[in-house]
C-alpha cells in the first residue's frame, strides 16, 4: 500500500507494524504527532499495547525500560528539552541492555526557544552508548524503526532513530507502507531469555565494586563495536523482504571522488544535488551520508572515503569549545589516514537556517580552492552569522 | 530454612549489609513475607539499594531492579504495563523506595503514576533522612530532628510533608500508614492492598539506629512508641475520602520517644512542648477526618 | 568460609548485568561484640520453689493438654503434689510474673489437680541396684529421699516404728490433709519408685551393725522418727542444705533453722530436703562401689534466672480468666479450669516458640531449627544488634560478651 504521510505519521506507522507492547512517551513539538497516531491506533484497537502518557520525559524512559526488562517490546518518541531530561536514562537504559527504539525528532536546544531542525540534542547525546541513525526520508523513517528493532533485540542496545524537526517530522513523502505479514517474517516477536522472571529471580542494578565494574562496560563495548555490521546484516535481510537498502553508510557517486562531503538527515538531498551540479563543473566529488552515527560506521566510511582527498564535513550541531560534533567523529575516523587529505569543517543548518546547494557549492569551492570566507575563517565555518 | 514451610524458597536471605538493627530490612522481611514470591521489586538509590549485596550478588530471591534515583514509581508503572501486555495480571509490583524517592526526588513520577491509577503497590520505607548518603535532611524529615544537613540547636524547623495526604487528595483506592512496629496491622493492610487493583500506596515507617541515634535493641520499641505517641498513627484512605483509624493501643506523650533518639537531644523544653502540641493537634485533625466520614457513612445510610 | 560462585571470565558475565548468587558468604557475624546466648533460664516462680519444681515447663505441657509430661516433669521434684497443692506457702505465687497484668497464677490449684490424676507413669529401672537403702521414718523427707533413690535404681525400704505412713504428716488434722489423700500420695511413691514401706517396724538404732547387716546405707528421717533420740550410735549428721558429701554409713539428716521442728507449710523444704539427700547418697554409694559411667541427673540451673524486668508485659494480653483465679473455693479444680489456668502461664525465661526474635531479626539470623524443635543462633551472620533479645517476650535471649 501507498500512502502520502509525514514523518512522524510514517515513525508511528512503523511502531504499529513492529507490534510494539508499551508505548511511553511524553509530548514535545515536534514530535506530538507520534504519540498522538500511536494514541489512535491504540485506542481504536488496532495495536495491542499499552498507551502510557507519562508526566515527562525522564519517567517515559523510565517506564520504557521497566516494560523491557520484563520482556514487552518497548517504543518512545522525544525530541531536544526532552532527550535531555531524560539524559540520565540513556545512560541507565544502555547499562541495561534493553533493546528499547526511541524516535528523536533532532530540533534545537533552548535558550533561547526554538523548535526548528539542529542535531546537538542527539548528538551530544553520543556517549551514552544508545545507537544512533540519522534517517534521509520518510520511507527510511519507516524502514529503520524495523530494522532498529531486529539490531537492538540481536545486540541488546537501545536505539535512537532521529528524524529533522519539521524537515522530516512534518513533510509529507510517498511512503510504502508492508505488509503486517512481510513485517513479522521479518521481525518476530521479542522473546529475550534475559528477562526479570520471578521464577529466576536476579537482581539487577546493585552496587558493584570496581574489578567487575571495568568488565561489565568493557563487555558492553566489545558489544558497541559488532553494532555495524550487524546492521548491515540486518538490512540485507531486509532487502530481501522488502527490496530496499539500509545501509549505516550511503555513498554517492564516491568511487573515484576527491571531494567527499559528509552529512547527516536530510541535508544529504541538497548534498546529492550540490554533488552533481560540482561534477558538471569538474570536480570529482561525492557524497557520504552517515546513516548511522553512532558507533561510527567505520568500515563503510572507509570504502566511501576510500579515493578521497578532500573531506569536507557539514554539521548540523556544535560541540562548544571544540568543533561540530561530525566532525570530531569523521576525523577520528580518519586518523590513520589523514596525512594524506585535507580537512574543513562547516557548520550550518543549525536552529532551522535551510541548507540548499545554494549553500554547499561556495562553501565546498572555497575549501577546495584554497580561498574565500571559508578558508580564512579558519578550522569551523559557520555560516549564516551575523558579521 | 524457610519459615514458611518446605516448598516456599527463602525470599531474604542474610548477609547483607544493613547496619545492626535496620528498621528499613525489617520492613521488607515483614512486606515479602505477606507478598510473596510471585513479586518484581523496583528500588532506588538509598539504603535498600546498597545494603542488597554487591554485585553480582544479592539477598533477596525475588527479581529487583536497582533503578536510578526517583524513577522507581516510572519503573514500576512501565513494569506493570509489560507484565500486562504479555497477560500476567498476578505479579505483584512493589515500588519500594526510601522517603527521598517518595517525597522529594520521587515525587513526581510518583505523582504522575497514581494520577493515572497505574497498577503498583507503592511502599516507601521511611527513616526519615537521605540515609544511605549519610543523614541528609529530606522533607520527611521531622521538626527538631537533627541531621547534617539541619546541624543548628533547633534542627530541622520545617515540618513533616503529609505524604497519605497527598495520596489521597489523588484520590486512589488505597493509601495507608504502617509500621514495622505493628507487624500483623502491615499484613492486613498487604493483604488488603493485594486484592485492589490501580494504585495502592504504603507510609511505612522504618527506625534507623544510625541515623536517629538510638540503641539498635530498640528499633521495634522506637517504632510502637511512634504509633502510641501518635507521632506516626495508624490509618487509611479508600478512595482518597473515606478515613479509617487503624487499632491502636493507648495514647501517651512523646516524651518517651523523643528520650531514646539522639537526633532530638538538642530539643529544649519548650521546643518539646510544641512538638507535643504539633503532634496532639495533628491527631486531632485527622480523628476529624475519620469522624466525618463515619458521619457522612451513616448520612448515606 | 561459606563458598561463592565467582565469575572469572568474560564470558560469564550475563549480558543483563544481573546477580547470580546470594550474599549468604558474607561473613557479618565478624560485626558484632555482643552475641544473643538463646538459653532457657528458671522463671521466678522456679527460682523461688524450695524443691525447685520446673514450674513453667509443667505447665506448659499442661496447657497443651499433655497431663501425663507434666505430671512426669513436676514429679520430677515433687512426689507428693497434693501435699504440696494443698500444705505449701507457694512463694511461687508470690513471685509470679503475671500479677504485673492481671493477677498471679494460682499454681497451687493447678498442683492440686495433677496429684489427683491417675497415671501410667512408672519409673523405668534402667539402672538396678543391688545396694540397698534402709530410710528410717516415713516422713516428706523421707518419703522424697526414698522416691529419689528408688528412682535412681536402688532397693530401698522405708521403715516407720507407727502403725501408719507418713511421719509427721500424718499428725496433722483432716482440715488440712485428708487422711485418703495421704494414702494415695504415698502410693503413688511406692508404685512409681518402686520401694518398699514397712509400717509397725522394728529396730534399734543402737545396734548400727545389726542395721547395716540388712542394708549399705541407712537414712534416718527426722520428720518421720517418733522423738527426738539424740544422735544415734554411729550414726554421722547430714544437712543437705549445707553439707557436701555423706561420709558415713549411717545418716541422720539433720534441719535447722524454721525447719524445726516440723512445721505443715515447709513441706517444699522438706521434699527438696529428701531429694537433695538422695542425690547425695548416690554420689556416695557411687564412689563407694567404683561403679563408673553413672551420670547424675541433676536440674541445669543456668548462671542466669530471669527476673520480672526481662518480660515484655505488652506481648501478653489480659484474659478474663483473672477473676476467678483466687482460690478459696473447696475441693480441687475439674480439668478444664486447670488447664485455662495453666494457659494464663507466661512461662518467663522458658522459649515457647512463639519466634518473636526470628521474625524481628534484621538479618534473618536466628531461626527456627524444626528438627530441633529450637531457635538457633546464625553466628556466622549474627550482627549482635540485640533485637531479639530485647524482643523475646519472656527473657530467654541475653546478650553476652562472648570471645570467639
Amino acid at each position: 500500500m501507498k500512502k502520502v504521510v509525514m514523518g512522524n505519521e510514517a515513525a508511528a506507522l512503523a511502531a504499529k507494524l513492529a507490534r510494539v507492547q508499551v508505548v511511553s512517551a511524553y509530548p514535545i513539538t515536534p514530535q506530538t504527532i507520534i504519540v498522538e497516531t500511536l494514541a489512535d491506533i491504540i485506542s481504536r484497537g488496532e495495536l495491542k499495547a499499552k498507551y502510557m502518557p507519562v508526566e515527562s520525559e525522564h519517567s517515559a524512559m523510565s517506564s520504557c525500560m521497566g516494560a523491557s526488562m520484563v520482556g514487552a517490546r518497548a517504543f518512545t518518541a522525544t525530541s531536544s528539552q526532552g532527550l535531555a531530561y531524560m539524559h540520565e536514562m540513556l545512560h541507565y537504559t544502555a547499562g541495561a541492555r534493553v533493546p528499547i527504539v526511541m524516535a528523536n525528532c533532532n530540533r534545537a536546544l533552548t535558550p533561547p526557544w526554538n523548535l526548528y531542525c539542529d542535531h546537538t540534542d542527539s548528538l551530544s547525546q553520543r556517549d551514552t552508548g544508545w545507537i544512533q541513525y540519522y534517517c534521509a526520508d520518510v520511507q527510511d523513517v519507516l524502514d529503520s524503526i524495523l530494522i532498529a528493532y531486529a539490531v537492538a533485540e540481536r545486540v541488546m542496545l537501545p536505539v535512537m532513530i532521529n528524524l529533522d524537526a519539521f524537515y522530516l517530522t512534518h513533510t509529507s513523502e510517498l511512503l510504502v507502507v508492508p505488509e503486517q505479514e512481510v513485517v513479522d517474517a521479518f521481525l518476530p516477536p521479542y522473546k529475550p531469555s534475559n528477562k526479570l522472571d520471578v521464577d529466576d529471580p536476579r537482581t539487577f542494578g546493585n552496587v558493584c565494586g570496581a574489578d567487575l565494574f571495568t568488565s561489565i562496560k568493557y563487555k558492553r563495548y566489545c558489544d558497541g563495536l559488532l553494532v555495524e555490521s550487524l546492521w548491515d546484516q540486518a538490512a540485507v535481510k531486509f532487502h530481501g523482504h522488502f527490496n530496499r537498502s539500509r545501509p549505516a553508510v550511503e555513498a554517492y557517486r564516491t568511487e573515484d571522488a576527491d571531494v567527499c562531503i559528509i552529512s547527516i538527515g536530510t541535508a544529504t538531498g541538497a548534498v546529492r544535488l550540490a554533488v552533481d551540479r560540482l561534477r558538471e563543473e569538474g570536480m570529482k566529488a561525492g557524497s557520504v551520508r552517515l546513516a548511522m552515527v553512532k558507533p561510527f560506521p567505520v568500515e563503510g566510511f572507509d570504502r566511501a572515503t576510500a579515493s578521497a582527498k578532500h573531506i569536507i564535513v557539514i554539521d548540523r550541531d556544535v560541540s562548544y569549545g571544540a568543533e561540530g560534533i561530525i566532525a570530531q567523529e569523521v576525523k577520528a575516523g580518519l586518523f590513520d589516514r589523514h596525512k594524506d587529505m585535507t580537512f574543513t569543517g562547516f557548520i550550518s543548518g543549525v536552529g532551522g537556517n535551510d541548507i540548499t546547494p545554494e549553500t554547499i557549492v561556495p562553501l565546498v569551492q572555497q575549501a577546495i580552492s584554497g580561498q574565500g570566507e571559508a578558508v580564512k575563517a579558519g578550522k569551523t565555518f559557520w555560516t549564516e552569522v551575523l558579521p | 530454612m524457610s519459615e514458611r514451610g518446605p516448598k516456599q524458597r527463602d525470599l531474604f536471605t542474610p548477609g547483607h549489609y544493613g547496619c545492626p538493627g535496620c528498621g528499613a530490612t525489617l520492613a521488607m522481611r515483614q512486606a515479602l513475607s505477606v507478598l510473596g514470591e510471585d513479586t518484581i521489586i523496583v528500588m532506588t538509590a538509598g539504603c535498600w539499594s546498597t545494603l542488597i549485596g554487591i554485585y553480582p550478588y544479592t539477598c533477596l530471591t525475588v527479581p529487583v531492579i536497582s533503578t536510578a534515583f526517583g524513577s522507581t514509581a516510572s519503573v514500576a508503572a512501565g513494569v506493570r504495563s509489560g507484565l500486562s501486555i504479555q497477560e500476567n495480571n498476578h505479579t505483584t509490583v512493589l515500588a519500594w523506595t526510601g522517603d527521598g524517592g517518595t517525597f522529594d526526588i520521587g515525587f513526581q513520577p510518583l505523582s504522575g503514576a497514581v494520577e493515572r491509577n497505574d497498577d503498583i503497590l507503592f511502599i516507601c520505607y521511611d527513616n526519615e533522612a537521605y540515609m544511605n548518603t549519610g543523614i541528609q535532611r529530606s522533607s520527611a524529615t521531622p521538626t527538631g530532628a537533627w541531621t547534617t544537613t539541619t546541624p543548628g540547636s533547633s534542627g530541622k524547623s520545617q515540618r513533616k510533608k503529609n505524604i497519605v495526604e497527598i495520596m489521597a487528595a489523588h484520590r486512589i483506592p488505597y493509601a495507608a500508614t504502617a509500621c514495622i512496629g505493628a507487624p500483623a496491622d502491615l499484613k492486613d493492610k498487604l493483604e488488603k492492598a493485594k486484592s485492589i487493583r490501580g494504585s495502592r500506596f504504603i507510609h511505612l515507617f522504618a527506625s534507623c539506629p544510625t541515623g536517629w541515634r538510638h540503641a539498635p535493641e530498640l528499633s521495634l520499641e522506637v517504632a510502637r512508641q511512634a504509633i502510641r505517641s501518635r507521632i506516626f498513627p495508624l490509618y487509611e484512605v479508600f478512595d482518597g475520602d473515606t478515613w479509617k483509624l487503624s487499632p491502636m493501643p493507648d495514647k501517651e506523650d512523646v516524651g518517651a520517644y523523643l528520650k531514646h533518639q539522639g537526633r532530638f537531644k538538642k530539643m529544649s523544653i519548650s521546643e518539646q512542648e510544641r512538638f507535643q502540641q504539633q503532634v496532639d493537634d495533628d491527631w486531632q485533625r485527622l480523628l476529624n477526618k475519620c469522624q466525618s466520614t463515619v458521619g457522612s457513612q451513616m448520612n448515606a445510610a | 568460609m561459606q563458598s561463592k560462585t565467582v565469575i572469572k571470565r568474560l564470558s560469564e558475565l550475563p549480558t543483563m548485568p544481573c546477580t547470580i548468587d546470594t550474599m549468604a558468604w558474607n561473613q557479618t557475624g565478624d560485626w558484632r561484640y555482643l552475641t544473643p546466648l538463646v538459653e532457657n533460664k528458671p522463671a521466678p516462680c522456679h527460682s523461688n520453689c524450695p524443691a525447685g519444681i520446673p514450674i513453667p515447663d509443667y505447665l506448659s505441657a499442661v496447657k497443651r493438654g499433655n497431663l501425663q509430661e507434666g505430671l512426669a516433669l513436676l514429679l520430677s521434684h515433687n512426689p507428693l503434689p497434693g501435699l504440696t497443692g494443698r500444705l505449701c506457702y507457694h512463694p511461687c505465687q508470690t513471685k509470679c510474673c503475671r500479677k504485673k497484668i492481671d493477677g498471679a497464677i494460682s499454681i497451687q490449684e493447678i498442683e492440686r489437680f495433677m496429684a489427683g490424676l491417675a497415671t501410667e507413669i512408672k519409673n523405668r529401672r534402667t539402672r538396678p541396684s543391688d545396694e540397698r537403702v534402709a530410710v528410717i521414718g516415713s516422713g516428706p523427707v523421707g518419703l522424697s529421699c526414698a522416691f529419689y533413690l528408688g528412682c535412681l535404681g536402688f532397693q530401698v525400704t522405708v521403715l516407720d516404728a507407727r502403725d501408719r505412713a507418713g511421719g509427721a504428716l500424718a499428725d496433722l488434722p483432716s482440715k488440712k490433709v485428708e487422711a485418703q489423700v495421704l494414702e494415695a500420695e504415698i502410693k503413688r511413691v511406692v508404685h512409681i519408685a518402686d520401694i518398699n514401706i514397712e509400717t509397725s517396724a522394728s529396730f534399734d538404732l543402737s545396734k548400727p551393725r545389726e542395721m547395716l547387716s540388712k542394708a549399705d546405707l541407712v537414712i534416718l528421717d527426722p520428720t518421720g522418727l517418733m522423738e527426738e533420740t539424740g544422735m544415734p550410735v554411729g550414726a554421722v549428721s547430714f544437712n543437705p542444705f549445707v553439707d557436701e558429701e555423706i561420709c558415713g554409713d549411717i545418716i541422720a539428716v539433720t534441719l535447722s533453722g524454721n525447719l524445726k521442728p516440723f512445721k505443715a507449710p515447709m513441706i517444699a523444704h522438706y521434699i527438696a530436703a529428701g531429694r537433695l539427700t538422695a542425690e547425695k547418697a548416690f554420689a556416695y554409694l557411687v564412689r563407694r562401689s567404683d561403679k563408673e559411667g553413672l551420670k547424675k541427673r541433676r536440674p541445669h540451673l543456668s548462671r542466669l534466672a530471669a527476673k520480672v524486668d526481662d518480660i515484655l508485659m505488652g506481648h501478653f494480653s489480659t484474659s478474663g480468666l483473672a477473676a476467678d483465679a483466687k482460690s478459696g473455693q473447696e475441693g480441687t479444680w475439674d480439668h478444664d479450669r486447670a488447664l485455662q489456668e495453666a494457659g494464663r502461664c507466661l512461662s518467663c525465661g522458658t522459649c515457647n516458640l512463639c519466634l518473636q526474635c526470628v521474625l524481628s531479626c534484621p538479618d534473618a539470623s536466628i531461626r527456627l531449627d524444626s528438627d530441633k524443635n529450637a531457635v538457633e543462633v546464625d553466628l556466622y551472620h549474627c550482627k549482635g544488634c540485640g533485637i531479639c533479645a530485647y524482643e523475646c517476650p519472656r527473657g530467654v535471649i541475653t546478650m553476652e560478651e562472648i570471645n570467639a
